[in-house]
């Protein structure tokens, strides 16, 4: 797609077992190809591990683990995408990781690609902010802020430490 | 000043203001039930755990385990045995600990921080946290 004044670029990310969906191209910082991974044990199974980045020890944020809701076999090619968040726009900006299965595509969407999920993806909803439709399929904007809050812990454990 | 224990692989640390002692393993007393042994001390039995990496409890005292640490706890402390033990001075090592990202968190994690010492990632867990996991899986 040609870029014009009504489009946005995107990165759309490749979280395998099929499942796509796209962030604003200003959350993704870098990516990274072969970062040494830690598992931290008593952890939900879609964040099991963490890394060092810049000094700062970032979690690792596995969609399709949480999503499928089984452990997947691990990706062959370790691709983790380096996102920054924020929870609220009075809070700082923080960086965290997400699990890719191949290398973020950049990509425009403009308003005249925005749609509505279909039931058959309401599992992405949670997380949406919106969504629009690429070669004819649907494709989520992730709500990155929620994914990565306390507000989203204390949904799937129902009790914020 | 932090404790650190080494067993089955992890790097964790308790502050030490928190540690009733060190001991050694072959000081236990007896064993009573499955995963758990006794140490006997001015007559008071204190519970001693083995955990392993995922921090479930061990039913048996793996052959590596020489030390265990005794946490402060009322009426008496608890114990969890390990492979190696020392004092770890934060400031001195430069360590410089950081929260568990709220992502991470589960009700029953003991893990509070975690730090990265000597190419390993360490967990930081206080001593009532580490009693109250104990208690909840035994």
């Amino acid at each position: 797609m040609i870029e014009d004044a009504k489009s946005s670029r995107a990165w759309l990310l490749d979280f395998g077992e099929g499942l796509q969906a796209a962030i604003g191209y200003h959350e993704m910082l870098q990516v990274l190809l072969s970062a040494k991974l830690f598992e931290v044990p008593c952890t939900p199974q879609y964040c099991r591990e963490v890394f060092i980045f810049q000094n700062d020890i970032l979690p690792v944020f596995d969609l399709s683990s949480l999503l499928v809701r089984e452990k997947i076999t691990p990706l062959m090619d370790q691709v983790l995408g380096i996102a920054l968040y924020q929870e609220n726009p009075s809070h700082p900006i923080r960086y965290a990781a997400l699990r890719l299965a191949s290398m973020p595509q950049s990509i425009f969407v403009s308003d005249e690609q925005a749609c509505d999920l279909p039931a058959d993806q309401d599992y992405w909803k949670p997380f949406a902010l919106s969504s629009f439709s690429r070669d004819e399929v649907v494709i989520p904007i992730i709500d990155l802020g929620y994914l990565f809050s306390e507000e989203f812990n204390a949904f799937k454990y129902g009790e914020s430490d | 000043m932090y404790i650190l224990l080494v067993f089955d692989g992890i790097y964790l640390f308790v502050p030490q203001e928190e540690v009733h002692s060190v001991e050694i393993i072959s000081d236990v007393t007896h064993s009573s039930q499955a995963g758990v042994v006794w140490f006997l001390e001015h007559g008071l039995e204190s519970p001693v755990f083995c955990l392993d990496s995922d921090f479930s409890l061990l039913l048996e005292v793996p052959e590596k385990r020489e030390y265990f640490v005794l946490l402060k706890a009322d009426p008496q402390p608890v114990g969890i045995t390990c492979d190696e033990v020392e004092n770890v001075n934060f400031k001195q090592e430069h360590l410089h600990p950081q929260d568990l990202p709220v992502v991470m968190k589960t009700p029953d994690s003991p893990i509070k921080q975690l730090v990265s010492y000597q190419d390993k990632m360490a967990y930081v867990c206080s001593g009532a946290a580490l009693i109250k996991h104990l208690s909840v899986h035994s």
